[in-house]
């Protein structure tokens, strides 16, 4: 069985779920177009527009915010993706038998999340394209800096997702650890505001955490056009990043699952 | 091809701690008592046998199966699937496995029947150039064809369970596991399962088959044999005529019969041991005549000539089966609900 086909069958399984609940899969499309322009105006009337502190990024607070809110959807996703696969399939009732095939449950567990992401990604793109027409300047972005960063910062992301999913596994409710996680990135982060702008001891614990790194190469790429190499130190950090989490948080999701096999509550919810 | 051994369950135990309330620890109170949900369980089912499971709620049968399909780690003891240890070895056991289980939320509802089938053909390693064909195969043979591009939540239980069997068949295992098949099916329904398993699944693809069931008379009709399983023990296993033999070391009869007087019975219990004669219903004068296995027919013409000799009219002599019900009854003390 090769890994593509078996990956193209789960996105084809969750795209096909996600499709027969028609508002539901549009509600978050639709949003995007009400987002985009609520940014627009609020940057209009934002003071402090041209600050010091957006310098670095060579663009108004319109771009700024407006891909800072479009790339915390991949945190909030994969805060949310990997947490909700194993708990809809504990509730659906389609854990066990699916935990029964013979595909390694790691391959279960990413490939499960893919559809999220290429969903997210699809509200990325609309994100963009409804920022071009209201003015975003996208003429300089690098977008194989962009790539690049971007997935590299999905798999540190995910293997927090799926730390999150072993939580799940053990206490059930996961979603309250994810949530606190996902909050803190959103107010740390720098998705609203530079994080200069933050107290120098609270710039410290941002710096912490693999998201500010992702979003300040996002921006340094799409806006500043930065290359690979200008990017080097934040794709430095979220391999690093990646490298450490990525291993121990399938690890730590294969001693979850040992835990709730051992004590009869895989499908327990 | 009943030889080799596709099931050993050796030694096999599995106790649950019991969660605790939270504010438990600071009252102080004792720990509680692990659950024991099998205890030292050990049996081997060969290849092509059909074993059925047997056990009030709770006696273990849901947790042995669970622990064979890998979905449990078992607390002692080993078991193993065509040979591969189901704790060391879970892949490879885990491809020997079909679960036909009677959750009917085990599929994916918003999905047709052949989109569910082809992701689990895809998910359990089905070769991608044969899984269509397969597929087809079993909506055919499972007579599902009419159903299969509609959506899962519009099927009846009776298809739902025929899915399940098509599912569990679709990677072609050798052992399937089939925990109560029949739940939740209405008579007809129930029916068409038992004919599907022994005309179609038996006799086509031959797995071994271990199935669980609160419907005895399903068990009597599909398996080879039966264990009785009670709080985490194995009671009894064995084929049917071995557990009914279990519970009564002789054959019986029921003779009604009009004219039997207090004399004619001493003088039957003379004849065939005291144990042997009893008096079932007074009112419809009807005896229990109890033989060995082996001295049945004589000793049944003698007792039925000694009765017409003193003068009884005999209206009725039937054999009194021991059904599989009663070896469940006396196997298994009832137990009140609390």
């Amino acid at each position: 069985m090769k890994l593509t086909h078996l990956l193209w069958s789960f996105v084809r399984r969750d795209a096909l779920i996600a499709s027969s609940y028609r508002v539901a899969f549009l509600a978050p499309l639709a949003s995007v177009c009400f987002a985009v322009p609520i940014l627009y105006f609020l940057a209009k009337i934002a003071p402090g527009t041209d600050a010091p502190s957006l310098s670095p990024y060579k663009s108004g607070f319109f771009a700024f915010i407006l891909l800072g809110m479009a790339f915390q959807d991949y945190v909030t996703l994969s805060m949310s993706n990997f947490l909700s696969g194993v708990r809809e399939h504990q509730l659906m009732g389609t854990m066990e038998v699916v935990m029964l095939s013979p595909t390694p449950v790691p391959l279960i567990l990413l490939f499960s999340s893919a559809w999220g992401y290429l969903f997210t990604s699809l509200r990325f793109a609309l994100y963009i394209a409804l920022g071009m027409v209201f003015g975003l300047d996208l003429s300089n972005a690098n977008l194989l800096s962009f790539a690049l960063l971007t997935l590299t910062s999905i798999v540190s992301f995910a293997a927090l997702g799926i730390l999150g999913a072993a939580a799940t596994l053990i206490i059930k409710q996961g979603a309250a650890i994810t949530g606190l996680l996902t909050a803190a990135t959103l107010a740390l982060g720098g998705v609203a505001y530079p994080i200069s702008v933050l107290p120098d001891w609270l710039q410290k614990v941002a710096l912490v955490l693999p998201f500010t790194h992702a979003l300040e190469g996002v921006r340094k790429a799409l806006l500043g056009g930065a290359s690979i190499r200008e990017l080097s130190t934040e794709l430095i950090v979220l391999a690093v990043f990646g490298a450490v989490l990525f291993p121990v948080a399938l690890w730590v999701f294969g001693l979850a699952l040992q835990h709730a096999k051992a004590h009869g509550t895989l499908g327990q919810y | 091809m009943l030889d080799a051994a596709a099931i050993e369950v050796d030694d096999l135990s599995q106790s649950y701690p019991v969660q605790q309330p939270l504010f438990s620890s600071f009252r102080s109170a004792p720990p509680a008592t692990p659950v024991r949900a099998l205890e030292h369980v050990s049996l081997s089912v060969r290849q092509g046998e059909v074993l059925g499971l047997l056990g009030a709620n709770g006696a273990g049968k849901t947790t042995l199966i669970n622990i064979l399909c890998t979905l449990l780690t078992p607390t002692s003891g080993h078991a193993r699937l065509a040979g591969h240890d189901v704790v060391l070895q879970p892949q490879a056991a885990r491809r020997q496995v079909g679960l036909v289980t009677s959750n009917e939320r085990s599929f994916y509802w918003r999905l047709t029947g052949r989109q569910n089938l082809r992701f689990f053909a895809d998910l359990y390693h089905v070769p991608s150039g044969e899984a269509d064909r397969r597929i087809d195969e079993f909506l055919d043979a499972l007579d599902l064809s009419a159903f299969a591009d509609q959506r899962f939540d519009g099927f009846s239980t009776g298809i739902r369970q025929r899915f399940a069997c098509a599912r569990a068949l679709l990677h072609h295992p050798r052992i399937l596991f089939m925990d109560e098949p029949t739940k939740g099916l209405d008579p007809n329904a129930s029916a068409a399962m038992l004919q599907l398993i022994q005309q179609r699944i038996l006799k086509v693809w031959q797995p071994t088959i271990v199935v669980t069931s609160h419907n005895l008379t399903d068990i009597e009709k599909l398996c080879d044999r039966v264990a009785i399983l009670d709080r985490g023990r194995i009671l009894r296993i064995g084929t049917i005529g071995e557990l009914v033999r279990s519970i009564r070391s002789h054959e019986a009869y029921a003779v009604q019969a009009t004219g039997v007087d207090q004399n004619t019975l001493v003088g039957l219990r003379a004849l065939l041991g005291a144990d042997r004669v009893r008096v079932r219903d007074d009112a419809a004068a009807t005896l229990e005549l109890g033989f060995g296995h082996n001295d049945r027919e004589r000793c049944l013409s003698r007792a039925l000539a000694y009765l017409l000799e003193r003068g009884a009219v005999i209206q009725r002599c039937e054999p009194m089966d021991v059904s599989l019900e009663d070896v469940f009854r006396e196997t298994v003390p009832q137990r009140k609900v609390a």
